[in-house]
């Protein structure tokens, strides 16, 4: 190639120059992949100080401590003495009087409605039920009637009784910091968070529903993927045949790793609810349906593990005598378990954290209680931070769903070290 | 209650068995001291007296149990068949939530709960208590019958002549053949549970008007009741395929360029120290799950993209930029007109055209899907990431000495020489992550359109595949509704799609490999 030279600089000079040039671009190539790996955590920064930010305030609450008095003439006017007629009453409607005197709110007339909208707005979903109960609760249905037995809550008509009621979209609310000023209400740290179950008030949200489902699941998915998987890596590391059927086997896991989880979902609804009939939302079909996905997981895992175990072991349990199968159970395979477990591990927190195939087999959370047994309808985890999202409400939509999140990920954090740390362990001892 | 009871006694036995086996085994060689011999073994059997408990232990366990697996599996079915085909003629006429209310009667009264509905249901409903008789009480006097019999013919073969390791060795190997065949039987659920229902919504509905309809409208919660439903949605996939689209394409800009550079930086340039931040850094952002992303997605990243595209109009809107955004804008007119009339060449569906752009305003809604797809280009940097570098690594050492030794500066010999090298390794691993991105469902559930939208536009709102399928399928699951089927004719279009991108993607990397290895 020819090149032309401007007369006026020497070759050397020229040479400097060019050189100048390519070192000056190969610093860009060097920058732009310092600011790719900038880009990624700067995402990530943003990912994480998000849901800090929520999840943390999610983790205190506002309660109001109002002073209620049950007014016999509003819960009970014609004296009757009923509780199926105090059961009716809208208990809210008693702390309504309270909070309009503190705010100095005019408690008829045109002028203050939309202040006393506003002030009403404030109250917890969850306060007029509470307040119920103090008065009156159900105990049971009637066996022949069908009627719910009612008894006393304690309180009696006429009481005045100071009451710590659940707030809601205190952050948005006018009203709230003069409520506030008042000492009305007040910051306290969130435990139902821990101890609750999920409720549509944020006030008693509760993830323990969701840990204990999230357990229930993860202990199918074991179950189910575990034995499956290790026999299967076994067999096709040392005993399949080479032919056909093996081959298929193998591009049906390789495949299988790469199918949208979603597809799972879709096949285990029809297969396991539709076609055999089992009970839907329940950790059973949800861990059945996550062991599908971890299966793929497990099997590559523990062939890795099972592949770096030294040839000498095998062959000095065959040179003693024993079987080739007697070799497997004996040597090679307690020797691979460490990673087969880092492998296992790996796989049961990618399914706690997964989502949607939980969906679809009814696993939405609407029962509430703590499930037992595998066989209750449950939510999970990571259900659970989607139900979440979906209120209505500011403090469940925003702070307790990253709240959930920061379980979610301290257990993940917890598993994945617990590999980390096997694998650490394991090569150590190598 | 007896399933349990049973199983106790079904586990019970299998200890039994395999202590007796061994016993049994032990005690034919101890009666008889002369056959004991040096070349056998210690006690003359001709295998471990370990292996005689566990292949008694085999023989009782595992017949009855997969028989057992196997009743319970197919006793549902049984039982809806056993219904269908004692249904009197008058029943099968009848419409689907009339059969539905007879059926729950029937099963009702089967059960012992309620009195029999009718005369001419007496077939159906004794033909279902018998089956559950026989599921409750028949088939495990059937089952104990069996294990005696096993449990007798174990016992009679334990001979010392037998060769028990051999049969324990067969039996493991076989169970170990099934668990590999999970994988199989797990590929084969897939395909026949999307087919089936999806078979089954192509007969309602034409697959010309799903592959090519230009409008995706399932109908809303009301229509859904038996009968209407037939009529009640319009199911055309392009909005879905542009929708899909869009936010893979988005999704890939972001993570290919920074999951490339990145591997490359870390695997060519960076220091150790660097190394010890970076690495985490990638596994932090692959351990996290979907759902958190789409959190982030929708209430964090959306409301900051929005205020970005507010600026980004003001931007435009200064008169030196104007007429060029102007032009632009109607340049993306005049394609999506010409989209839209393409799309009319296919379906009947009626035409919408959009007006020429006057003044320049970007819109934004509640769902972005710039949002959307760049949380999702995050999300699968990490899969980038990891991918480009293994494809890097497996560029052969000679080639960068050589670019080096003649004379190359770094970004030179990666640039012109191992990139290109590794080139089909990382097209490899773009197809995976595509692959992914598509199939990807939390992020754009929460933070995408649930309104598909026909349009391009990466402010607007659109929908995908996966969305489409999650809100199809949240609620009542209502098998034999078009609804369901629908999801399930997305989901095999789905399958289909990932598949061929990961068979094609595993194939170019493998015979990248083949060149270097």
């Amino acid at each position: 190639m020819v090149q032309i030279i401007d007369p006026k600089y020497k070759v050397a000079d020229y040479q400097a120059q060019v050189m100048r040039r390519r070192r000056a671009k190969s610093r860009r190539f060097q920058a732009m992949g310092i600011a790719a790996l900038a880009a990624a955590g700067l995402m990530l920064a943003a990912l994480l100080s998000s849901i800090f930010y929520n999840g943390v305030q999610g983790l205190f609450e506002e309660r109001m401590t109002v002073e209620v008095t049950f007014d016999p003439a509003k819960i009970d006017p014609k004296g009757t003495g009923d509780l199926a007629v105090m059961r009716k009453f809208n208990f809210d409607t008693l702390v309504y009087p309270v909070l309009y005197e503190a705010l100095d709110i005019k408690v008829k007339g045109r002028s203050d409605r939309d202040k006393r909208r506003k002030v009403k707005q404030l109250i917890g979903l969850g306060a007029s039920n509470q307040l119920r109960t103090m008065i009156v609760q159900e105990v049971g249905r009637d066996p022949v009637s069908d009627e719910p037995v009612l008894v006393s809550g304690g309180t009696q008509l006429g009481d005045t009784v100071t009451v710590e009621l659940t707030a809601l979209s205190t952050a948005s609310n006018p009203y709230a910091q003069p409520l506030r000023d008042l000492g009305i209400l007040k910051t306290r740290f969130n435990g139902d968070f821990f101890t609750g179950v999920n409720s549509n008030d944020p006030g008693y949200y509760g993830i323990l529903d969701a840990l204990v489902g999230s357990f229930w699941t993860l202990l199918v998915c074991f179950l189910a993927s575990f034995p499956v998987a290790v026999l299967a890596a076994v067999y096709l590391e040392e005993f399949a045949p080479r032919n056909a059927i093996t081959d298929f086997i193998e591009v049906n896991i390789n495949n299988l790793a790469a199918v949208p989880s979603i597809v799972f979902g879709l096949m285990g609804a029809f297969v396991f609810i539709y076609v055999f009939g089992m009970p839907g939302g329940t950790a059973l079909v949800g861990g059945l349906v996550l062991s599908l996905l971890t299966l793929p997981t497990i099997i590559v895992a523990a062939r890795a593990a099972i592949r770096s175990v030294p040839g000498s072991f095998r062959e000095a349990a065959l040179g003693l005598g024993a079987s080739r199968q007697q070799a497997m159970w004996s040597f090679v395979l307690p020797y691979a378990m460490p990673g087969i477990i880092t492998g296992t591990i790996i796989g049961l927190a990618g399914a706690l954290g997964e989502t949607a195939p939980l969906l679809f087999i009814g696993m939405v959370g609407f029962q509430s209680g703590v499930p037992a047994t595998p066989l209750e309808g449950t939510p999970s985890l990571a259900v659970g931070i989607y139900n979440a999202f979906g209120s209505q409400f500011d403090e469940l939509k925003n702070q307790l769903s990253n709240s959930t999140i920061i379980v979610l990920l301290f257990l993940l954090m917890l598993l994945n070290g617990t590999a980390a740390y096997l694998r650490y362990r394991s090569e150590k001892s190598k | 209650m007896l399933l349990t009871l049973f199983l106790a006694v079904l586990l019970a036995l299998t200890l039994v068995g395999y202590f007796l086996g061994q016993k049994r085994a032990l005690g034919a060689v101890r009666g008889d001291q002369a056959k004991r011999s040096f070349t056998t073994n210690n006690f003359g059997l001709a295998a471990l007296p370990v292996f005689y408990g566990q292949r008694l232990a085999y023989l009782v366990f595992l017949p009855p149990f997969l028989l057992l697996l196997l009743w319970w599996l197919v006793e549902p079915r049984l039982a809806s068949f056993l219904i269908d085909w004692n249904l009197p003629e008058a029943v099968r006429q009848a419409s689907r939530g009339e059969q539905v209310g007879i059926i729950n009667a029937i099963r009702e009264a089967a059960a012992g709960r309620a009195a029999l509905p009718s005369t001419d249901l007496k077939a159906a409903v004794d033909a279902l208590s018998a089956l559950s008789w026989f599921s409750s009480v028949g088939l495990y006097l059937l089952l104990s019958g069996l294990i005696v019999l096993l449990f007798a013919l174990g016992l009679a073969s334990s001979k010392p002549g037998f060769k028990a390791r051999h049969a324990v060795e067969t039996w493991n190997r076989w169970v170990m053949f099934g668990a590999a065949s999970v994988a199989i039987l797990i590929t084969v659920g897939i395909v026949l549970s999307l087919l089936f229902q999806a078979l089954s919504f192509f007969q309602a509905y034409s697959w010309f008007d799903f592959l090519t309809g230009t409008r995706w409208s399932p109908g809303g919660a009301f229509q859904r009741g038996y009968g209407e439903e037939a009529t009640g949605g319009v199911f055309g996939v392009v909005p879905l395929m542009t929708g899909t689209l869009l936010i893979v394409v988005i999704a890939m800009s972001v993570a290919v360029p920074v999951g490339l550079l990145s591997a490359i930086y870390l695997g060519e340039y960076a220091s150790n120290r660097v190394r010890v931040f970076a690495k985490p850094l990638m596994e932090i952002l692959a351990g996290i799950p979907t759902v958190v992303y789409g959190l982030f997605a929708a209430l964090t990243f959306t409301p900051w993209v929005a205020s970005f595209v507010d600026g980004l109009s003001a931007v435009l809107n200064w008169p030196v930029l104007r007429p060029i955004a102007l032009f632009v804008a109607n340049v993306f007119v005049a394609l999506g007109n010409g989209f839209i009339w393409l799309g009319n060449l296919f379906s009947a569906s009626s035409p919408t055209y959009f007006a020429w752009v006057e003044t320049i305003v970007l819109e934004t809604g509640s769902d972005i899907a710039l949002a959307a797809g760049v949380v999702m280009g995050t999300m699968i940097i990490p899969f980038v990431a990891s991918l480009s570098d293994d494809a890097i690594q497996a560029v052969p050492n000679s080639l960068r000495e050589g670019a080096i030794g003649m004379g190359s500066t770094r970004a030179e010999m990666m640039i012109r020489v191992v990139l290109p090298a590794a080139l089909p390794g990382i097209a490899g691993g773009i197809l995976l992550a595509v692959s992914r991105a598509i199939g990807e469902t939390m992020i754009v559930v929460m933070a995408a359109g649930s309104f598909a939208y026909l349009t391009l536009n990466p402010f607007g709102s659109v929908s995908t595949f996966t969305v489409q399928i999650n809100s199809l399928l949240t609620g009542d699951l209502d098998f034999g509704g078009t609804k369901v089927q629908a999801a399930f004719a997305i989901g095999i279009f789905l399958f289909l799609i990932t598949l061929v991108l990961n068979t094609l993607a595993l194939a170019i990397v493998r015979r990248f490999r083949e060149e270097y290895d």
